[in-house]
């Protein structure tokens, strides 16, 4: 990148690939992990709470940008690949009686071959006719979970229990937040290192060009239910981690609207970028909540502005939206991008 | 350029000065409520909103309870799951109330778990049997469940049949907790009464047509249908029913029984029946409905009739004071003291609370978190709401439903 500090050279591949790449990042890095480490300490349960809802929605949008944002497969039917996440979970947990440690991993393959079977119209539609092909998943799966109600208990949801180990049970929302920080760490590196690997360069290529792709020898079929594989393996375990967490699941929880905040969260973070999730998750979790506190505030001062502000929050959002497309296609990333190049280069803009 | 940092900077104190608490008030309870007001079911969730706002905006205008306000810290969660769980949190761990008034089936069931834990009384526009019938509660209805409602209008049905073959009655429902509830109630007492259930129809909440489920609902034969949807799954039902020349009579549930439904299906609204646990807006002999007509004229001139989710409003309000007030006689009129496991212990021991004529006195025990126990039966006349029998008793609860079982 041409904004690498003066003076910082690479001088192997090895050094090139590096994710950390100077002093200066790495001590921000530990930093930033012992601020988020001791978070608890400073943060009171809501906010711990809202930490916990960012999280989980963290890695859901991580394995749809995974398949979205890298592979270039668009998928609408990520909210209920994260209700298989969190049915499946469910129902190990309180059925066969297996622990949260065995489920949470389970959950996650469960949701992956789903959305593998999902996944395998891909090799032969793409772009808006996949799109609908992933929200007919979604239409499926909601349906699923409501008629089969010997299993899913239909639209009265199943109470899930919190995890535990020994006697400790993870039900404060302290514990829940180091619970979810861990797997949280562990998936963002998963999918930060997948883009440097053979699978993330093949899906980039797919997402490029894939006739390009499948001329260089790139594998469709297998890339791209490999991209669907990882995706819903993700949303697995957000889902199942949201079912503990919140401790009981309705069909309710996992609608087309939460696919479309998933989607709009890489989008507006940026797509194929695992920073970019993490903020579009960011942003959007917290988005109505800064609406709600402004409304809130706002509306002491002028008494009907809560019910405005409350109306034009849907409205925010499409506009939010619709600016970002026009003007930040590359998302939030993007922007952080364009800001440390502006600091860098200052005064010399080039 | 000055001028831009100046702008952003005088912007952000504006900001802070605005999200600074304000100083806590002497001789408050605070109570949360969870609305909807512009989600999809904004229609009717902004007459709830406003019968609750108003009744605690008239209530400490009068001095309060015993001199103790009410601070009412609601939110729109426009009728999704994850914002109602964050607002619910904010309320309990920043605002500490002490009890939430909350709204929707799907919301108030998600939180029912978190609310024993927390030890929140909750008292919700849900009229949902799940809320009620499972251990350690701390739900409370206004009145009574759904699966009442539709025993209600079953035993109605059975009671006006001249003709010698069993009646014949189709189920109308959406799949939501709200459309699913009254299933499984429904059949069992149908059974119980001789009646024939000879259809279950899927019709979506934000269906525009009907037509297929009508011409089954047609083939069957049905005499009644029951419809559990809002009002414009309702207004569609009618609309198409009417187009398609079917003879059934429809009745329909609480929620989407109103005026607002004669507007949306125009004259196929005519004879349509419907469940009122609360009284309507036309009846002006009720000294209640009185009242909320001059408060109304007060607060929002504008406004000049109101649809029933806000006399639900004004009595969950009332009800929610009336435990509190309870709970506060218990402490010697301490705010400070008063817990929400006083509050529950005052919702279960309020009895015989009458709230000028709106619903039937509402009294709590223990093991019943159903309110007043009576319904009415409205019909649309003319594109009027008008009552067609005064209030009836809802059919006892049967042991299984108690229990929990669907």
């Amino acid at each position: 990148m041409s904004e690498r500090p003066a003076g910082v050279f690479n001088v192997s591949y090895k050094q090139d690939r590096e994710i950390f790449r100077t002093r200066f990042l790495r001590f921000w890095m530990i930093v930033f992990f012992i601020a988020i480490l001791t978070g608890p300490l400073y943060m009171n349960n809501y906010l711990l709470s809202m930490a916990n809802l960012t999280g989980i929605a963290i890695i859901g949008a991580m394995g749809l940008n995974i398949l979205t944002g890298l592979a270039g497969q668009i998928s609408l039917g990520q909210g209920a690949f994260i209700g298989v996440g969190a049915y499946a979970s469910a129902l190990l947990t309180t059925r066969l009686g297996l622990s949260f440690w065995v489920a949470l991993p389970m959950a996650g393959f469960i949701t992956a071959f789903v959305g593998m079977a999902f996944g395998v119209p891909s090799l032969r539609i793409k772009g808006l006719y996949l799109a609908i092909a992933t929200l007919a998943a979604q239409v499926i799966i909601e349906f699923t979970i409501v008629h089969w109600r010997s299993l899913t208990n239909g639209t009265s949801g199943i109470l899930v229990p919190p995890p535990k180990i020994g006697s400790f049970e993870f039900s404060s929302e302290r514990s829940f937040y180091y619970l979810i920080f861990v797997v949280l760490v562990l998936a963002v590196t998963y999918a930060r290192n997948l883009l440097r690997t053979r699978i993330g360069r093949a899906f980039i290529a797919i997402r490029d060009n894939d006739i390009a792709a499948e001329i260089l020898g790139v594998n469709l079929f297998k890339y791209k239910l490999l991209a669907f594989f990882v995706s819903s393996f993700y949303a697995g375990i957000a889902g199942s981690l949201w079912a503990h967490y919140i401790t009981i699941i309705t069909p309710e929880h996992f609608t087309i609207t939460v696919s479309i905040d998933y989607l709009a969260m890489i989008i507006i973070g940026g797509l194929g970028s695992v920073l970019g999730t993490i903020y579009g998750a960011i942003f959007i979790t917290l988005l109505p909540e800064f609406l709600r506190v402004l409304a809130g505030s706002l509306g002491s001062i002028y008494p009907n502005i809560g019910d405005i502000l409350g109306a034009s929050r849907e409205l925010v959002f499409g506009l939010i939206v619709i600016l970002f497309l026009i003007y930040e296609p590359d998302g939030l990333y993007h922007r952080w991008q364009m800001i440390k190049a502006y600091w860098k280069l200052w005064p010399f803009s080039y | 350029m000055v001028k831009k940092w100046a702008v952003l900077f005088v912007g952000i104190l504006f900001l802070f000065g605005l999200l600074s608490p304000v100083g806590a008030r002497p001789k408050t309870i605070k109570v949360g409520a969870i609305f909807d007001i512009t989600g999809p079911t904004g229609d009717v969730g902004w007459h709830y909103a406003d019968g609750v706002r108003d009744y605690y905006k008239w209530l400490n205008a009068n001095g309060g309870i015993n001199g103790v306000k009410i601070d009412l810290k609601w939110t729109d969660y426009q009728y999704k799951i994850p914002q109602a769980i964050s607002a619910y949190k904010k309320f309990v761990e920043q605002e500490k109330v002490k009890a939430i008034i909350g709204w929707g089936t799907g919301d108030s069931e998600a939180l029912r778990t978190k609310i024993i834990k927390d030890k929140i009384p909750y008292i919700s526009a849900s009229f949902s049997q799940n809320l009620v019938w499972m251990p350690g509660n701390w739900n409370f209805l206004p009145v009574t469940t759904y699966a009442d409602h539709v025993r209600t209008v079953l035993k109605y049905i059975k009671d006006h049949w001249k003709q010698n073959r069993p009646v014949r009655v189709a189920l109308i429902f959406n799949d939501s907790g709200y459309g699913r509830a009254p299933l499984a109630p429904a059949k069992r007492y149908a059974k119980k009464l001789g009646i024939d259930i000879v259809d279950e129809e899927n019709v979506s909440l934000r269906a525009l047509d009907a037509t297929s489920q009508l011409l089954r609902i047609k083939q069957k034969k049905a005499d009644y249908a029951f419809i559990q949807e809002t009002f414009m799954a309702t207004a569609t039902i009618l609309k198409d029913a009417k187009k398609l020349g079917l003879t059934t009579i429809f009745t329909g549930n609480f929620w989407g029984t109103g005026q607002k439904l004669a507007e949306l299906a125009g004259p196929a609204a005519n004879g349509y029946l419907g469940v009122m646990p609360f009284a309507i807006w036309s009846e002006n002999n009720v000294k209640g409905i009185q009242l909320l007509k001059k408060i109304n004229k007060q607060y929002h001139p504008k406004i000049k009739y109101r649809e029933p989710p806000y006399m639900t409003g004004w009595v969950n309000a009332a009800i929610m004071a009336q435990a509190i007030k309870i709970a506060l006689a218990t402490v010697n009129n301490d705010p400070s003291k008063v817990t929400g496991a006083l509050i529950k212990k005052g919702f279960e021991t309020i009895k015989d609370f009458k709230i000028d004529g709106l619903v039937t006195p509402v009294s709590y025990t223990k093991k019943d978190h159903r309110g007043a126990k009576d319904v009415k039966l409205v019909t649309i006349k003319d594109g009027q709401l008008v009552p067609v029998t005064g209030w009836i008793q809802t059919p006892p609860v049967p042991k299984e439903e108690m229990e929990g079982k669907e």
